[in-house]
């Protein structure tokens, strides 16, 4: 048996150039996969991505594309099948998120983060899924988040927080649409030091950390750890299923 | 692939049989030493027969884990041989099917006590020794999905399930402070002795294999995997958490 996971899988990991995107692109790479490296604005942090895989040993193709735009999502899949002739993993992972009350966002930050965040998942989903079911085989993996499932943080985040819940809903039933050959889960991320949520105040930070189990931070390399995990064979009887890795956030 | 438990010990509850010994085996094949506990009427020799063939560490240890006094023996003994004890596995169950009115107040005690209270006991006896010895560790309770859907002929065991759930989500907020982690896996339809007078029946396992988005029963080692995922620092923020193993069971709600 290889040592490695995801030995000779193809993964796409959207908005992979930083964040948690990048932290999943560069384990899968570690664990033997192809990763494409999906961004729509930072180009050189993409490269840096895909330049440090290689450095590993490994093989990785950066794509512009803006989950949002069919037109896009077409040429991001079709740029890997000509790199990489198949698509194993799809990460569902980029996102953005307004930090605003409702009473002060407005319908164009609706349309975005619902555009991005659900409509992406939903558009990128199903245009690899025709390519899985000819391999049958694939995992679909959709970073979704704690916030929507059940957290008061998301007092100042609603349009994100029901995008999620949107994503969380399109797990299920995309899980049961198509399987047996592919599995979709979804990962809801609690509080995770990335740029997304850098400028947060910081009697909140402690608040959130006093009602975290495991009293500190999770990083991005903690949610490449369960991203690993849904992408390999070891998860195999799993999908619908929404993983919350929050540190214990909420318990109390 | 990397052994991910090499010097470390652990335990397993109901290790003789099914999901519990699949995980007994992955954890030694892993690289841990691992307690493969039983009652005293069960035979062990099988685990430890596939444990020895993969390479891997173990020793019988006897409890009965309705039994206080034989889980804290048993906790202690598996410390002593092992030298140490880093991880938990709380998977001891019975899952007799009786019908809603025909369970005695003795049927439902004897599920409590090994279901609910047993893992309470293994859990908090576990934990306790993990504390002492000061290195953190992980646990993992065997929950089921009856802890989300009924069953007319698992009223109590359903019960039992859910307690099981919570207690693996309340014990982790506590143990947080001391870096153990504590999660539970909700099997559903899985291939063992425990499920096999259920899934003999042509007609019901058409049910699961259809309702299934898999469209198939699960096997042992398929849950085997998840406990070691959880166990592992790959889950290493991963506490408080269930994860339902039911291959899109619950999910399939006709509408």
């Amino acid at each position: 048996m290889s040592d490695k996971r995801l030995d000779g899988k193809v993964a796409i990991v959207t908005g992979s150039s930083r964040g948690i995107g990048k932290a999943i692109a560069e384990s899968f790479a570690a664990e033997g996969a192809k990763v494409t490296v999906n961004w729509v604005g930072s180009e050189r942090e993409a490269q840096g991505v895909v330049d440090s895989i290689k450095r590993g040993g490994g093989d990785a193709l950066s794509v512009r594309a803006d989950v949002s735009k069919s037109a896009d999502v077409k040429r991001l899949v079709s740029a890997t099948i000509d790199r990489f002739g198949r698509i194993d993993i799809l990460v569902n992972n980029a996102g953005v998120m307004v930090a605003k009350s409702v009473l002060e966002t407005t319908e164009d930050d609706w349309d975005r983060t619902i555009d991005v965040n659900l409509k992406g998942a939903y558009l990128c989903s199903k245009e690899v899924a025709p390519i899985m079911l000819r391999q049958e085989a694939g995992k679909i993996i959709m970073m979704s988040s704690n916030s929507g499932l059940y957290h008061p943080s998301a007092m100042r985040f609603t349009e994100y927080v029901t995008s999620k819940a949107g994503m969380n809903g399109l797990t299920k039933a995309l899980a049961l649409a198509l399987g047996p050959h592919i599995t979709v889960n979804a990962i809801c991320p609690g509080w995770i030091k990335t740029d997304m949520i850098a400028d947060t105040d910081p009697e909140v930070e402690q608040r959130i950390l006093a009602e975290t189990a495991l009293r500190r931070w999770g990083t991005t390399d903690d949610i490449a750890g369960a991203a690993v995990f849904l992408a390999s064979k070891e998860a195999d009887f799993i999908t619908g299923e929404l993983l919350i890795v929050a540190g214990g956030r909420g318990m109390h | 692939m990397e052994k991910r438990f090499v010097g470390k010990v652990a335990f397993v509850t109901g290790a003789t049989t099914g999901i519990g010994q699949a995980t007994a085996i992955r954890l030694a094949s892993e690289g841990a030493v691992v307690g493969v506990n039983q009652r005293q009427s069960d035979d062990p020799t099988e685990t430890l027969r596939r444990i020895k063939d993969a390479g891997g560490e173990a020793f019988p240890v006897v409890a009965d884990v309705r039994d206080p006094a034989q889980v804290v023996a048993m906790v202690r003994e598996v410390a002593r041989r092992g030298g140490r004890l880093d991880y938990v596995v709380s998977n001891a169950g019975i899952n007799p099917f009786m019908k809603w009115d025909e369970t005695s107040v003795e049927d439902f005690d004897t599920l409590s006590e090994t279901n609910f209270r047993g893992t309470w006991l293994v859990c908090t006896e576990g934990a306790k020794q993990m504390i002492k010895e000061g290195h953190g560790g992980a646990i993992c309770c065997t929950s089921s999905l009856s802890a989300h859907v009924g069953s007319p002929s698992q009223v109590a065991y359903c019960g039992t399930k859910a307690g099981v759930s919570m207690l693996a989500k309340a014990l982790g907020a506590v143990l947080g402070e001391h870096g153990i982690r504590v999660n539970a896996v909700e099997p559903g339809a899985i291939d063992t002795p425990m499920a096999a007078s259920l899934l003999q029946d042509p007609e019901a396992l058409k049910y699961y294999e259809d309702r299934i988005a898999l469209h198939r029963v699960g096997k042992p080692e398929e849950m085997a995997s998840v406990i070691a995922f959880l166990l592992s620092d790959d889950a290493s923020y991963l506490t408080c958490t269930t994860v339902l193993a039911d291959a899109g069971f619950i999910v399939n709600a006709e509408l």
